[in-house]
């Protein structure tokens, strides 16, 4: 079980947003990809789920190319969470949460019950118009975890989620599972305290990776983040210490 | 009532509605038919009314209304935008455009073909337009929809000027929509398509679902949107061809009956594809029982009819603000 990014390059129309990265994602673990706004995350994360076509290099998952799954068994691998949430047809909560399961709301309800955190089961109601920014955020989430894939790709997932429910998902994710979860993350406590990899892209190239200890010195910090900053790890939770920005 | 039984419900209630607005199709209109002379052995006028006008012209209108509900409610949803319906993006212009020449040109029993094609073109003409830089973009389909809509109705215009004057009063009447010019055989193959499509659709109406949602939360489903779509645009331009060859340009039934039909059962196809079908035949059927018998002899264009209808109820809905 393997997700393995080879020597890839993305295109978007003729502007190259990732540049000959590769990256070995490794199963079992909790993988974020950090940077600033633009360096490239959500870019990489749209190619692992094979929406955004690679200009050069490859993608395999299980010794597979991508572009060589049949779409309906790649789905059933991969639960993916994305970014930016299009503009959809008015469906029921539940009627929407079942379109991963072919429509069937009664295998639906019995997957939501071990995500009880995201408290589901009081939106299958209402309409998707209807709701708040934190509780569509829920149902897009709910989709891709009902699936119960063995891969997770999840863009910047505890966004718009109140703390609570940010924390809980986060724990959800670490419990091990046969394949890996793939995160976008902005925050980089959470990234420090939560993820057994990094992944730091700066202006569409790979910076660094490993572990948060080995990855998060202060001088990538400055340099990548613009932060004058450093990450305490003499606490159990580690926590990052802003003490200035950069121009 | 459980889930599915509400959408059942109204699948049967508009069930029997259709079949009760046919009937009245039958029955009502100018001379006396007795019911003995229908399936009678002996030839009669009564029979010869019912057989070659009254019955074909139900049927064409149930098709006819049916079609366009259909096409309306697919298109909406797999644009992800409710203007959408033939008629704003082209599509029906540009079947009217096909069937408008062939007729102008006396070449009448061409106009089916060369309707289909006009609007197949034209549907492939704005897809192209709608990727921009390998996305697809609705906006600028509906952008590109209603240019063509313009150039093309002028291009009908300049066919009506250069044809035959003898054939312009018909050839009016006709844009405007109506099913007053029929033979029995176009009317089948139309009743067939829009069955042949309608049941076809509602046989994918999970994977009209998924569409439904966007085409990147579609992939992430395991559907590929773009193969999808098109395969959707053809059936479109072909039941829009036939429908506009049949009957002209019958305004309104494609917007207005599939998003009544939201209103009541939700926006899932499941319900939603059979609601419109019955739907749009049903309310066609009354507009041209109507349109037939209120000033007889004289008809008024079904087409006019719908658009008086249907406009202001819309306008009526959208200042009620009843969403998509």
């Amino acid at each position: 079980m393997t997700f393995l990014v080879r020597e890839v390059t993305l295109k978007r129309q003729a502007r190259e947003v990732l540049q000959n990265l590769s990256y070995h994602f490794e199963q079992g673990l909790l993988t974020a990809v950090i940077g600033p706004n633009g360096s490239g995350k959500s870019s990489l994360l749209r190619a692992l789920y094979g929406y955004l076509p690679t200009a050069s290099g490859a993608i395999l998952m299980e010794e597979k190319e991508l572009a060589n799954w049949d779409p309906r068994s790649l789905a059933g691998r991969l639960g993916v969470c994305p970014q930016e949430v299009e503009p959809s047809l008015d469906f029921r909560v539940e009627q929407a949460l079942a379109l991963p399961l072919g429509g069937q709301l009664q295998a639906m309800e019995e997957r939501v019950k071990p995500l009880e955190f995201l408290s589901l089961p009081g939106l299958f109601q209402r309409n998707l118009s209807e709701l708040s920014g934190g509780e569509r955020q829920r149902v897009r989430l709910g989709m891709a975890l009902l699936t119960e894939a063995p891969w997770l790709i999840l863009d910047e997932p505890v966004n718009h989620l109140d703390l609570a429910t940010a924390w809980s998902l986060l724990d959800f994710l670490q419990k091990p599972r046969d394949g890996g979860v793939i995160v976008a993350l902005h925050d980089l406590t959470t990234a420090a305290r939560c993820c057994g990899r990094l992944l730091v892209l700066k202006e569409g190239r790979k910076v660094a990776e490993g572990a948060p200890r080995e990855v998060l010195s202060s001088d990538l910090l400055a340099d990548v983040f613009g932060l004058q900053a450093e990450m305490d790890w003499s606490t159990e939770a580690p926590t990052l210490r802003i003490s200035g920005i950069i121009r | 009532m459980g889930r599915g039984g509400l959408g059942q419900g109204l699948i049967l209630i508009n069930g029997a509605g259709f079949l009760l607005a046919f009937l009245l199709a039958l029955v009502v209109g100018s001379g006396e038919i007795a019911w003995v002379e229908i399936f009678g052995s002996e030839p009669s006028l009564g029979k010869s009314l019912f057989w070659n006008l009254r019955f074909p012209r139900a049927v064409a209108a149930a098709a006819v209304g049916g079609g366009l509900a259909l096409v309306g409610a697919v298109l909406q949803s797999s644009l992800r935008n409710p203007l959408a319906d033939p008629f704003l993006l082209g599509i029906s212009s540009a079947a009217a455009l096909g069937a408008v020449s062939s007729l102008a040109f006396g070449h009448s029993n061409l106009r089916f073909p060369v309707a289909i094609v006009c609007a197949l073109l034209c549907l492939l003409f704005l897809d192209r337009t709608a990727y921009r830089k390998g996305a697809f973009s609705t906006h600028n389909l509906l952008l590109a929809g209603v240019a063509v809509t313009y150039l093309l109705s002028a291009g009908t215009g300049v066919v009506v000027l250069l044809a035959d004057p003898t054939r312009t009063r018909g050839l009016m009447f006709w844009l405007m929509g109506g099913f007053s010019t029929l033979d029995p055989a176009s009317t089948l193959l139309c009743a067939l398509v829009v069955g042949m499509s309608g049941a076809w659709l509602c046989s994918i109406s999970g994977k009209l679902d998924v569409l439904a949602l966007g085409d990147e939360s579609a992939h992430i489903l395991g559907l590929r949107p773009h193969g999808l779509r098109r395969l959707l645009f053809v059936t479109a331009s072909v039941v829009v061809g036939l429908t506009v060859a049949t009957a002209g340009g019958i305004g309104f039934v494609g917007i207005l009956v599939p998003h009544l039909a939201r209103l009541f059962c939700g926006v899932s196809h499941r319900t939603l594809l059979p609601l419109c079908l019955l739907g749009g035949a049903t309310l066609t059927l009354l507009a041209d029982t109507f349109a037939r018998t209120v000033i007889s002899p004289r008809e008024i264009p079904v087409g006019l009819l719908t658009a008086l209808l249907g406009a202001p109820f819309f306008l009526h809905q959208l200042r009620r603000g009843q969403g998509f």
